[in-house]
C-alpha cells in the first residue's frame, strides 16, 4: 500500500518545465554530436570490408541507403528536438533513428550512446518542449509539467552511477589495474611515474568508487545535494582529460550534468531576492543574475518598495546593509550567503557554487562582500528597471 | 517542487504507471543480469569497471603457409574497436575468411603466442 500510494503521488505530481527544457537542449546537442561521431562508423560498416557483428538475425543490414537515411533523420530530428519544434514528434524520430543505428552492429554500442537514447526517450515522453522551445513560442510557455517522467530521469541517473559502483566491486578494478590501463600516457595529464605505484592507484580507484556511490544517492537529499554536485563536477573533470576518451567523456558529463539540473529546487519565482535598487553596483549584479536565471526561479524586488519589505518581514536596515534572499522553504539568507545561494540555483554556476560554502572561502567571501557593500555607489533613480 | 496547481492536466495515469514500472523493471533487471556476465558487458553501466586482460598488451598476426608472421592492423578490419567485444573469439575467423593466404591467426603477447587459430 505505501508503494502504491507513493506511485500515485508521483503520477499526480508536477514539476517545473524549464529544467526539463534545458536538459532537452543539452541532450539534443549530445545526440547531434553522437551523429557526427557514429555516422563514419555506420558508413564504414555499410561499405563492407570490416568485421560485422550484428546482435542477431534481426539486426538491420547496414546498406549505404539505410546509413544515409538514418543520418538524415538523426540530424534533422536532432535539430528539431534542439529547438523544440514539434518536440514530441522530433524526439520520437530521433529515438527511432538512434535505436536503429544501435541495433545495426555491436561496434556502434557505447554506454554514452545507449544513455543518450534512453534520456531522449524519457525527454520525449516528458513534456520537454513546454518551455524554451519553438512550440512554447507558438503555443505559450507552461511553467509546470507532469512530474513522473522527471522522476524516471532522476532514477536513471542513480541507476547509471549505482551499477557503475556494483560493477567496480571486483579485485581487478580495486587493484588499480583498470585505471593504469586507461590512464593517458602522454601529455600533461599523464600519471607521473612516482604516482604509478599500487597504493596510489588503489586509493584513486577507491576515491572514484566512493564518488560514484555518493552520486547515486546524494542528489536525492536536500542536505547533501549541493555538495554532491561539486563531487560530480570534480569526478567528471578528473576523468575527462585522463581516461583517454576525452570527447566521449565530455558528452557523458554533459548528459549527467543535464540530469543534475533536475534535482534543483526550481519552482518558478519561488525564491525572493530583495536588493538595494538605489545602488548602481547592485543593479549591475542583479542584472547579471536575472540574465543567468534561465530557470526563472528568482523574483527580484527592489528594497525601495515598503510592501516588499513588509511582505518578507525584512527590516529597512537589513535591506540597506546587504542583499536579502528568502528561499523556497522560507529561510532567509543575506549578503554573501544570499549570493552563494543564488549562484547555486543558476544553471551556469550550480555545479561549482557550493564550493563557496567551505568555511575558509565563506570567511573571505563574507569579508569581501561587506567591504564592497559598505563602499557601493548609490546613484540609481527609483524608477530604473533591471 | 512537486505541487499540483489546478491548471495542469492530469497525466494518463494508467499508461504512465505501466510505462514507469516497465521502464524501471528493464533498467534494473538488465544491468543486474549483466553483473553475472564477463565484464565489461553492454547495457550494464560498467564503464571503466574492467578491461579484457587477454587482449591488453597483445596483437594479432597472420601466419602464412610457410610459418611467416605478418602483424594485423586491427583498425583496418574493425570499424570501431569496443572493449565489450571479445576479439579473441570473433576476429580470427573473420581474418581467415578475408586475408588471402592466411593459414592461421595467432595472438601474441610480446614474443609469446597465447592463442593460435588455424584457418579451416
Amino acid at each position: 500500500v505505501p508503494v502504491a500510494a507513493a506511485l500515485d503521488r508521483v503520477l499526480r505530481s508536477t514539476t517545473p518545465a524549464r529544467p526539463l527544457a534545458l536538459a532537452r537542449i543539452v541532450l539534443a546537442a549530445v545526440a547531434l554530436a553522437k551523429a557526427a561521431d557514429l555516422a563514419p562508423v555506420l558508413f564504414r560498416l555499410a561499405d563492407g570490408g570490416v568485421l560485422r557483428l550484428p546482435y542477431g538475425p534481426w539486426s538491420p543490414d547496414p546498406s549505404p541507403a539505410l546509413a544515409r537515411a538514418l543520418a538524415v533523420v538523426w540530424a534533422g530530428a536532432g535539430l528539431a528536438f534542439l529547438i523544440g519544434w514539434r518536440t514530441r514528434l522530433a524526439g520520437a524520430l530521433l529515438v527511432a533513428a538512434m535505436t536503429l543505428a544501435l541495433a545495426v552492429d555491436q561496434h556502434l554500442y557505447s554506454n554514452h550512446f545507449y544513455l543518450a537514447i534512453l534520456l531522449c526517450l524519457l525527454l520525449t515522453v516528458a513534456d520537454s518542449g513546454a518551455a524554451l522551445s519553438a512550440d512554447a513560442r507558438r503555443d505559450g510557455e507552461r511553467a509546470m509539467v507532469a512530474g513522473w517522467p522527471v522522476v524516471l530521469l532522476k532514477l536513471q541517473l542513480s541507476i547509471v552511477y549505482g551499477f557503475a559502483v556494483l560493477a567496480k566491486l571486483n579485485t581487478y578494478y580495486l587493484s588499480g589495474s583498470v585505471l593504469l590501463v586507461h590512464w593517458t600516457r602522454q601529455g600533461p595529464y599523464a600519471l607521473p611515474d612516482p604516482l604509478r605505484g599500487f597504493e596510489v592507484l588503489v586509493a584513486l580507484s577507491l576515491l572514484a568508487l566512493l564518488a560514484e556511490a555518493l552520486l547515486a544517492v546524494g542528489l536525492w537529499f536536500r542536505r547533501t545535494r549541493h555538495p554532491t554536485f561539486v563531487v560530480g563536477l570534480a569526478l567528471h573533470l578528473a576523468i575527462i582529460p585522463t581516461m583517454g576518451s576525452t570527447w566521449h567523456l565530455l558528452l557523458f558529463a554533459a548528459m549527467m550534468f543535464a540530469l543534475y539540473l533536475l534535482f534543483l529546487d526550481a519552482a518558478p519565482r519561488s525564491r525572493l531576492v530583495v536588493w538595494d535598487d538605489h545602488c548602481t553596483f547592485c543593479r549591475d549584479w542583479v542584472r547579471s543574475f536575472r540574465r543567468l536565471d534561465w530557470l526563472r526561479v528568482h523574483r527580484f524586488e527592489g528594497s525601495s518598495d515598503p510592501a516588499v519589505l513588509a511582505g518578507a518581514a525584512i527590516a529597512r536596515e537589513e535591506a540597506d546593509a546587504a542583499l536579502q534572499l528568502v528561499t523556497t522553504t522560507g529561510t532567509r539568507l543575506s549578503g554573501f550567503d544570499a549570493v552563494r545561494s543564488i549562484l547555486e540555483h543558476l544553471p551556469a554556476s550550480f555545479l561549482w557554487a557550493p564550493v563557496l560554502r567551505l568555511p575558509p572561502v565563506r570567511r573571505v567571501g563574507d569579508r569581501a562582500y561587506r567591504r564592497v557593500a559598505a563602499r557601493r555607489a548609490c546613484e540609481v533613480p527609483f524608477s530604473v528597471e533591471v | 517542487m512537486m505541487t499540483r496547481p489546478p491548471d495542469v492536466p492530469r497525466p494518463r495515469q494508467t499508461h504512465a504507471a505501466v510505462f514507469s514500472l516497465a521502464y524501471l523493471l528493464v533498467q534494473l533487471a538488465v544491468p543486474a543480469y549483466m553483473l553475472t556476465q564477463p565484464r565489461p558487458a553492454r547495457f550494464g553501466w560498467q564503464m571503466y569497471s574492467a578491461v579484457r586482460a587477454d587482449v591488453v598488451g597483445g596483437a594479432f598476426h597472420i601466419e602464412d603457409a610457410r610459418g611467416g608472421l605478418t602483424p594485423v592492423d586491427r583498425s583496418r578490419h574493425v570499424a570501431r574497436a569496443r572493449l565489450e567485444v571479445d576479439y579473441l573469439e570473433v576476429l580470427p575467423p573473420y581474418l581467415c575468411d578475408t586475408v588471402a593466404g592466411a593459414a592461421a591467426v595467432v595472438f601474441m603477447r610480446g614474443e609469446t603466442v597465447t592463442q593460435r587459430y588455424p584457418c579451416p
